[in-house]
């Protein structure tokens, strides 16, 4: 009995010499450099945990997760997008997520339910889905509606799963039973460049908290998200005011 | 420059002249559905002008080369019909098929004229003569298999002007053969020898040099100057004078007329067949039997490849149950598929299918193969600076598995298509068709001299496009509907939007931004786009809304 047992403890070392080591490096994707903060890492570095889930929720959420996916797309690694049928994709790409290795899965949303096209599907199919993307893609966009259709023992699969891949899960929208890693709250403080009848939406200032497991209080942060071009940028105090739109006078009808 | 030219190759022609219009009445002529009445004038217009006519349009004044206007003012009712060269030779190739199982190697000039060499099968079947009645049944047969008893093909053949067969020495000789056929009724055979060719062609203007040789008309026309209207006037002439005068050209035109063209058919033969199926006696409804079936198939399949250095990129799959259920599904790779990654294809296809939710009802008695894109296997060369990344492997092999489970539309990539509106800026194209190596997708043009779009939304754009718009209500200050009027004057500036759920108070705005486009067909669309930012209970929320007659829509949200 003491032999297998001791032969069983050399057998565990050697397997485990067996394993590569992984860098820390390895195990993370990188986030986009205004988001670094919040993620308690330097800009440029990366700080998305593999295997992690995110949560974006608030009323930016959808921005929120084109912003988490962006920088993962950019060093290429593969998203994939599943029921999200009215995902804005120029505002993805304007945020900077690289379409070209970004996939759309079309999802049984309950919305569309009469429509009877081949693209929607049942939701044990889902379930099929979800985890085949999950061994080949690196970031999985999942709407509220997906996870709220999959039982929780399949999610439970997916995230085990997740992890030993190393993808990296986002959640848009809060579905509430999923235990996240990182929750992101993504709040619209304002919109800017639009008047009475005169500009147009230029830029919103959101404010993300960001909440960890096993980290202390959240972290928060002002950003401009999307900024005038689309785009994610650090809100500093000095551009913080309104942009200014000059003194507008009403149009006035004539004749 | 006289070389010796050898004895031109006898050769036989099937031809109709107008075979777009028959093409045409195949297809079904547009809006008119599959009847057709054979005294309905017809012409196919090719570049702006009527290419060729029925005899009936023929009647009443339609001729080649008249443009549509002219066409129309001689016929009023003539049904003109565009030109799809793609459409003629997908109706011809019944024909082909047909004329084929005798003559295997055909060449076709174009869709409605086959030429072929006569020398093997004009002996199979005994004389010129006995060859010219079998290939004009075989075409007929071709043709009627073609319009499965619709029409009937003697009545369509006269719409393009009959078919003949001619034979004779050379390829111009025999076409015009084949032409002169059409006239008499009978199929033409010029007897062989050079003296009988150069008698037959004499009598032939020289205009015709350019409608069935392809010669310059230019070159037609400065003959037709010079006095020689007919074959045997260019004919008579030394080649040498024909070589001062016109150079190489010469040299050729003194060939064609007088009928020493020796350029031989240039036969290639069909491609083969390369469809591999196998049928069920039993029919089979377990999983596993059919992808061993189907692993068998591959492999033979697989061997063939092999042996000729060739590699399958695109192939069909198809299944069929005993009720006639059917699963037809086209898978690509380009890198070339070998047994292995073809027979994980069937399996996912078939898995899909038969473990789906809609899975047939019945076992599965017909499994076949049909390569669609071969090439040469000449290896798949990596990129240098590490251009294939294994995140890549893993999410080609992950999404194919995914298109087995939902199907090749169900997964999207989207590309650029441009647009003023943000629904239709991007299009989503399913990932079979372009394949998951990212390049052949449309990436939106950037940069300070990226043309912009007039009219359309100024960045950042919005996050939520909802291609089932949100029908809403705005108000005024005193719950009055805000409208557009028609020349985009706002009646009172919005205050309240009212959705299913509630109401919001509208905090600012911007617009109308009106759009009319398309006020030429029926995709016309006259809308004012605004922008709406409300209070909602978790704050401000943006939107973009379309009034079109007195309907608010909200299309997108800046969520």
């Amino acid at each position: 009995m003491s032999v297998s047992v001791a032969r069983r403890s050399v057998d565990l070392s050697v397997l485990r010499a067996g394993i590569p080591a992984v860098m820390a490096h390895e195990r993370l994707l990188p986030v986009h450099p205004v988001l670094a903060p919040l993620f308690g890492v330097a800009p440029g570095d990366p700080g998305l945990v593999r295997g992690h889930t995110v949560v974006c929720s608030g009323s930016a959420a959808m921005s929120c997760a084109f912003a988490v996916m962006a920088a993962p797309t950019q060093v290429g690694s593969w998203a994939g997008v599943v029921g999200l049928p009215s995902v804005g994709v120029s505002a993805a790409a304007e945020l900077g997520v690289v379409l070209s290795r970004t996939v759309f899965v079309a999802g049984a949303s309950p919305s569309s339910s009469s429509s009877t096209s081949s693209s929607t599907f049942a939701s044990s199919d889902m379930a099929a889905v979800i985890s085949a993307l999950v061994d080949g893609v690196e970031v999985l966009v999942l709407s509220r509606q997906v996870v709220a259709s999959v039982s929780g023992g399949v999610m439970r699969t997916l995230h085990t799963r997740l992890q030993s891949r190393g993808g990296v899960l986002v959640l848009v929208g809060d579905p509430g039973s999923v235990s996240a890693d990182v929750r992101l709250v993504a709040t619209t403080m304002m919109w800017d460049g639009v008047g009475a009848g005169n500009g147009h939406l230029q830029r919103r200032r959101v404010s993300i908290e960001l909440a960890a497991r096993r980290r202390g209080r959240p972290t928060r942060a002002d950003v401009w998200l999307p900024d005038h071009r689309g785009g994610l940028s650090m809100c500093d105090e000095r551009s913080s005011g309104t942009v200014s739109s000059g003194n507008v006078l009403p149009l006035r009808r004539t004749g | 420059m006289t070389s010796v030219s050898t004895q031109p190759p006898r050769c036989a022609v099937v031809h109709t002249p107008a075979w777009p219009l028959i093409a045409a009445v195949m297809n079904g002529i547009a809006g008119r559905g599959p009847e057709y009445a054979p005294d309905q004038p017809l012409a196919v217009m090719r570049s702006q002008r009527v290419h060729c006519c029925s005899p009936a349009a023929w009647r009443d004044g339609v001729r080649p080369g008249m443009r549509r206007r002219q066409a129309q003012g001689a016929c009023p009712h003539v049904v003109l019909v565009a030109d799809e060269p793609d459409r003629d030779a997908r109706c011809f190739e019944p024909v082909v098929r047909s004329v084929g199982t005798l003559v295997p190697l055909l060449d076709i000039e174009s869709p409605g004229s086959l030429l072929m060499a006569t020398r093997g099968p004009s002996r199979y079947v005994g004389g010129d003569v006995a060859l010219t009645v079998r290939l004009g049944d075989l075409a007929m047969a071709g043709l009627s298999t073609a319009v499965a008893a619709r029409i009937d093909p003697v009545v369509l053949l006269s719409t393009g002007g009959g078919l003949g067969v001619g034979v004779a020495d050379g390829r111009l000789a025999a076409t015009l053969a084949a032409r002169h056929a059409i006239r008499r009724g009978e199929p033409v055979v010029v007897e062989p020898g050079s003296a009988a060719t150069a008698a037959f062609l004499a009598p032939y203007p020289v205009a015709a040099l350019s409608a069935v040789a392809g010669c310059d008309v230019g070159l037609v026309d400065l003959l037709q100057r010079l006095g020689l209207r007919r074959f045997g006037d260019v004919a008579a002439l030394s080649p040498h004078h024909l070589v001062d005068r016109f150079g190489s050209w010469g040299h050729t035109l003194h060939r064609l007329v007088s009928g020493t063209d020796d350029t031989a058919p240039s036969a290639l033969p069909p491609p083969p067949d390369l469809t591999i199926s196998r049928l069920f006696d039993h029919p089979v409804d377990q999983f596993d039997m059919l992808v061993f079936a189907a692993k068998s198939l591959v492999d033979e399949l697989g061997r063939y490849f092999t042996d000729r250095g060739q590699v399958c990129t695109r192939v069909r799959v198809e299944a069929e149950t005993e009720h006639g259920e059917a699963s037809v599904r086209v898978w690509h790779r380009a890198e070339g598929m070998n047994e292995s990654a073809m027979v994980d294809r069937v399996r996912w296809q078939l898995d899909g299918w038969i473990n789906g939710d809609d899975r047939p009802s019945a076992g599965v008695t017909k499994l076949a193969l049909i390569p669609l894109e071969i090439r040469g296997d000449v290896g798949t060369q990596e990129g240098f600076w590490g251009g294939r990344t294994a995140a890549d492997d893993a999410a080609a092999r992950a999404i194919t598995r995914v298109m087995g489970l939902v199907g090749p539309a169900g997964v999207t990539v989207a590309s650029w298509r441009g647009g003023r509106d943000p629904r239709e800026q991007y299009r989503m194209v399913p990932l079979a068709d372009v394949g998951a190596d990212g390049t052949t997708v449309c990436e939106r043009p950037t940069g300070p001299t990226a043309p912009a779009w007039s009219g359309a939304i100024p960045t950042p754009s919005p996050a939520l496009v909802h291609h089932q718009p949100v029908g809403v209500q705005v108000l005024d200050a005193d719950d009055r509907a805000v409208s557009v009027s028609g020349r985009g004057f706002v009646s009172a500036a919005p205050s309240v939007l009212c959705r299913e759920h509630g109401r919001v108070a509208v905090t600012a705005w911007a617009g109308p931004w009106p759009v009319e486009e398309r006020w030429w067909d029926e995709r016309a669309r006259r809308v004012a786009r605004f922008q709406l930012v409300v209070q909602a209970s978790d704050g401000p929320r943006a939107y973009l809304a379309e009034v079109s007659s007195g309907q608010w829509w909200l299309v997108a949200e800046y969520a």
